[in-house]
């Protein structure tokens, strides 16, 4: 069970992302218990809905666009890692921004991918696979067995 | 991937359907703004960020047109956005086009055709043209914090830059905002400091990590001081301090991110990148802005668990549903379903009261009937509130068409907007847009003089077009109306009189107002070139009838010299009327009381022939009268044939062959003169009519009623043997085989389960004023209607 959340001002573009990502059987399954509701995708519409959701969401990852109104992207990459409370969330930035700045910002701030857009549901899910992966890999090196983790992997 | 997937192409469509119209908007603005010489960069932005979404969009759905397109704007509202193209009249055509484009690109992607466009490879070269060349980028200017610059997307550090170049002073704003009002409080903050200069950007600040609220830092340019800012901000709770500009180098600023825990060198995504070139930045020389940090490391041991009764109650956070208008038309008609069984109840009440048996239950049910209705209707005005757009969303495309054609024609025209506001149907805003852009093309094109000919003859240089709409009653009301040329009325009657329409002798005895209703016959134009702008073949005929499809009535006033002002009069909605319902014959009809006046008892001796029609005289001013029976081929009641009579019928259907044969008139050729139309309209008199309208008596043993109907100024009395009650009925359209009868609406059902004919009123008094006209015109006669 991954939970995600989707932040990103066009509705059809988080619709896309929904899609991929709940049409996706067995994607996120980590064992054979894991199996039916694998995913929940919760979508913000702007930098600031995500503020909004993420203090009760205990999300494993969030998928930001960058270039938003107001809160741009990058700004809620630096608040999610600077606070402790989100320190263990996935961040994953999906936008065009082909400009080479942002994107490098983007990844200076703590974000762990970048998929640039357009990118085909098959980019995504491996994408999103490898931001969750790779983000519960770390904690699970660090974290000490007493946070409940199962012995295996991922601390969820 | 099926229906999730569908639903996001769905989604795509409605959201870039949208954008693109937002993208109008904001063109028309930037446009006017251009003009005024004061750009606002926030608005640029905007269409860069539209566009960019679009781009977006249109990659992920393999809208590989629409891609393209977007591609190349993007880059040239890039370039704009960052300065390094100007604003100007060519570039806003360009910008202009590509919309145009785009609402063309997203109907045939939406059909799924394969066509080519030439007129989009057209774009893209000059597009490409426009942005190649474009100068470097913005010079680096003065030197900006790292840890600031670090969270700024490229625009945002360009807008400080600039901002910062053209000496303004920097500020940041500290401001905590609840998360339940942020939406509210942001728009109020930013409403107050917009005047004050330009906001670049928002950080939230990590300080004080409370569940329920949220610090945020505001980074704003601005000419105005502290002083002033602090005194216009302070009752939002805004804490204005100016960021200071340090002369040189400064200390080493503090680390970008103190409270990030350290990444471990194991960990798979590709390393970020140092901060090499920003540092290199910080090392020249120049201005220093330094942005003190928020109090974020106050909040790194303050971690809460996270509520877990929360989580499953956040789902969506949109505020908003687009629904698919056909699945509110299935609502609308279940609301109609409800209607007859409501009725159906009421007719059982009465019966039951009649019968004396319960009392008690009767009034506990009747109760409950009264709730029961009222909450139908409160679901019916519910659902119609959800059908509601504004107006606006016309009235924009109209703004686009008129600077358009303004620019083609070379005529200069200012348009004025009123009452954009005000809500349509959404079905009948989309079938406005043709009649309402014509009207528009009229205007410029015949309307509006040339520069030179409105000096001459003491005009203002600049012609004005007011767009109006305003909401009366249970209507609609859009006024176009120019200060042009007005219409020339004698070629008017000219072209009709060579055209048959009329004789030499009507012409002169024509009211001015039915003179300026020849402008409605198909073919009739003033001008006898015609123009490139109004188009070939579609005249105010077609308009006429467009409108007349939606219920509405149009109407033409015009001064010569002094100007045109079309009238069109529109229901605000078309998913359920409410309608009187009449019998005729043994049939019902329905008629919508929306053109009811009143209906009064017939006095059949009252009844005088003036001009070949049949009228009376109704409070001091005469009325033209149709009886229905006749006009419908039905034979008129003489004595009630009991409710029993009905079972042989199940629907007016089966009596289409009788009935269907006077209104065979197609829509083509039955314009308000056609003369096509008396010959496919056999008068068939029915038994004991004649003696009837001479006053002589015939067994009669019933009275017939009169009711009323107005459309626009003119009124028509219908004849009818009795009135049934007033019903709220849903119309549904007639088959193909019956959908060239002009004067029916469509069919309902009652609730008695039967059908009753849906009474077109507009067509039906177009139809018999028409009429009129043609019996006064061919024969003189007293026959007719």
């Amino acid at each position: 069970m991954a939970r995600i959340l989707v932040v990103e001002d066009s509705s059809a573009v988080r619709a896309y992302i929904r899609a991929a990502l709940e049409d996706a059987p067995g994607l996120f399954a980590r064992g054979p218990d894991d199996a039916p509701a694998e995913v929940e995708v919760v979508e913000a519409a702007s930098g600031f809905d995500a503020l909004r959701l993420l203090p009760r969401g205990h999300y494993d990852l969030v998928i930001t666009d960058i270039n938003m109104p107001d809160i741009n992207g990058l700004e809620l990459i630096r608040f999610v890692r600077e606070s402790e409370r989100h320190r263990k969330v996935a961040l994953m930035i999906v936008s065009t921004q082909s400009a080479e700045k942002d994107r490098a910002r983007g990844l200076a701030l703590g974000a762990d991918v970048f998929l640039a857009k357009p990118f085909t549901v098959e980019a995504l899910r491996s994408a999103v696979v490898s931001a969750l992966s790779g983000r519960s890999a770390q904690f699970a090196a660090e974290a000490p067995p007493s946070e409940g983790a199962t012995p295996s992997e991922g601390s969820r | 991937m099926t229906t999730e997937s569908e639903r996001a192409r769905e989604e795509f469509f409605s959201e870039a359907q949208e954008i693109v119209e937002g993208l109008g908007r904001d063109l028309l603005a930037l446009d006017e703004a251009q003009k005024s010489g004061h750009v606002d960069p926030d608005l640029i932005n905007d269409v860069f960020r539209a566009v960019h979404t679009l781009k977006g969009l249109a990659g992920l759905f393999g809208a590989t047109r629409m891609s393209t397109l977007s591609h190349e704007l993007e880059e040239l509202l890039d370039d704009l956005r960052m300065g390094r193209v100007e604003l100007s009249p060519p570039v806003l055509d360009l910008l202009f086009r590509s919309v145009e484009l785009y609402g063309r690109i997203l109907q045939i992607e939406k059909e799924g055709r394969e066509q080519p466009m030439p007129e989009l490879d057209q774009l893209l070269r000059l597009l490409h043209r426009g942005t190649t060349g474009a100068s470097g980028t913005a010079s680096p200017g003065p030197i900006i914090d790292p840890s600031l610059l670090a969270v700024l997307t490229e625009y945002e550090e360009t807008r400080l830059r600039t901002n910062i170049a053209q000496g303004l002073s920097l500020y940041r704003l500290r401001v905590r905002f609840q998360l339940a009002t942020i939406d509210q409080g942001l728009d109020e903050l930013k409403a107050t400091a917009k005047p004050y200069g330009e906001i670049i950007t928002y950080l939230p600040t990590g300080a004080g990590d409370d569940a329920d609220s949220i610090e945020l830092d505001i980074l704003m340019a601005s000419r105005a001081s502290a002083e002033t800012l602090r005194g216009a901000l302070a009752h939002l709770g805004v804490d204005v301090e100016e960021l200071p500009r340090q002369p040189a180098v400064p200390a080493a600023p503090p680390p970008p991110m103190p409270s990030v825990p350290a990444r471990p060198s194991s960990h798979p995504t590709p390393a970020p990148p140092p901060m090499s070139p920003l540092r290199a930045e910080l090392d020249a020389t120049g201005a220093h802005v330094a942005f003190p940090r928020g109090a974020s490391a106050d909040s790194t041991s303050a971690s809460i668990p996270p509520k877990a009764q929360d989580l499953g109650t956040i789902r969506s956070v949109a505020q908003t549903v687009r629904v698919d208008i056909h699945k509110l038309d299935i609502l609308m008609n279940f609301v109609g379903e409800l209607s007859i069984v409501r009725t159906s109840l009421e007719r059982l009440l009465d019966k039951m009261r009649d019968a004396h048996t319960d009392r008690e239950l009767a009034l506990n049910l009747h109760r409950l009937q009264r709730d029961f209705e009222r909450h139908i209707s409160s679901l019916r005005r519910g659902i119609l509130e959800v059908r509601m757009v504004p107006l606006g969303q016309v009235f924009d495309k109209l703004a686009r068409v008129a600077r358009q054609l303004s620019r083609e024609a070379d005529k200069q025209v200012n348009l004025v907007i009123t009452g954009a506001e005000t809500e349509v149907d959404k079905l009948i805003v989309e079938e406005l847009s043709d009649p309402l852009m014509h009207m528009m093309r009229n205007a410029i094109d015949h309307g509006i003089e040339s520069r030179t000919r409105r000096e001459e003859v003491g005009k203002p240089a600049i012609g004005t077009i007011a767009l109006n709409a305003f909401q009366k009653g249970n209507h609609v009301v859009i006024e176009i109306e120019d200060d042009g040329r007005g219409f020339d009325t004698e070629r008017l009657v000219e072209g009709a009189i060579r055209r048959g329409v009329i004789s030499p002798d009507e012409a002169r005895t024509m009211s001015r107002r039915e003179i300026l209703n020849l402008a409605f016959v198909p073919g009739l134009s003033t001008k006898t070139d015609v123009s490139e702008l109004s188009g070939r073949g579609v005249g105010m005929d077609v308009v006429k009838t467009n409108i007349a499809k939606l219920g509405g009535v149009i109407d033409l006033q015009s001064e010569s010299g002094i100007g045109t002002k079309v009238t069109v009069t529109l229901p605000i909605t078309l998913a359920i009327i409410s309608a009187l319902i009449v019998k005729v014959s043994d049939q019902q009809f329905a008629i919508p009381l929306a053109n009811v006046q009143e209906a009064v008892w017939l006095d059949v001796d009252a009844v005088r022939v003036i001009d070949g029609r049949d009228a009376v005289t109704l409070r001091g001013s005469t009325l033209q009268i149709c009886y229905l029976a006749r006009l419908f081929g039905l034979s008129e009641q003489v004595e009630s044939p009991g409710v029993g009579g009905f079972g042989d019928i199940d629907s007016p259907m089966t009596h289409q062959p009788q009935m269907s044969a006077p209104m065979r008139a197609q829509r083509r050729n039955s314009g308000a003169f056609g003369r096509e139309y008396s010959a496919a309209f056999p008068y068939r008199p029915a038994h004991g009519t004649s003696a009837a309208r001479g006053g002589g008596r015939v067994a009669r043993p019933r009275r017939k009623f009169v009711v009323v109907t107005a459309v626009g100024t003119r009124r028509l009395g219908l004849v009818v043997d009795s009135l049934v009650g007033e019903q709220d009925v849903v119309t549904k359209p007639l088959g193909p085989s019956l959908k060239n009868i002009t004067v029916f609406a469509g069919a309902t059902e009652l609730p008695d389960q039967r059908i009753a004919l849906v009474l077109d009123a507009p067509a039906l008094v177009e139809e018999m004023f028409a009429n009129a006209d043609r019996t006064r015109m061919t024969h003189g006669g007293p026959h007719g209607f």
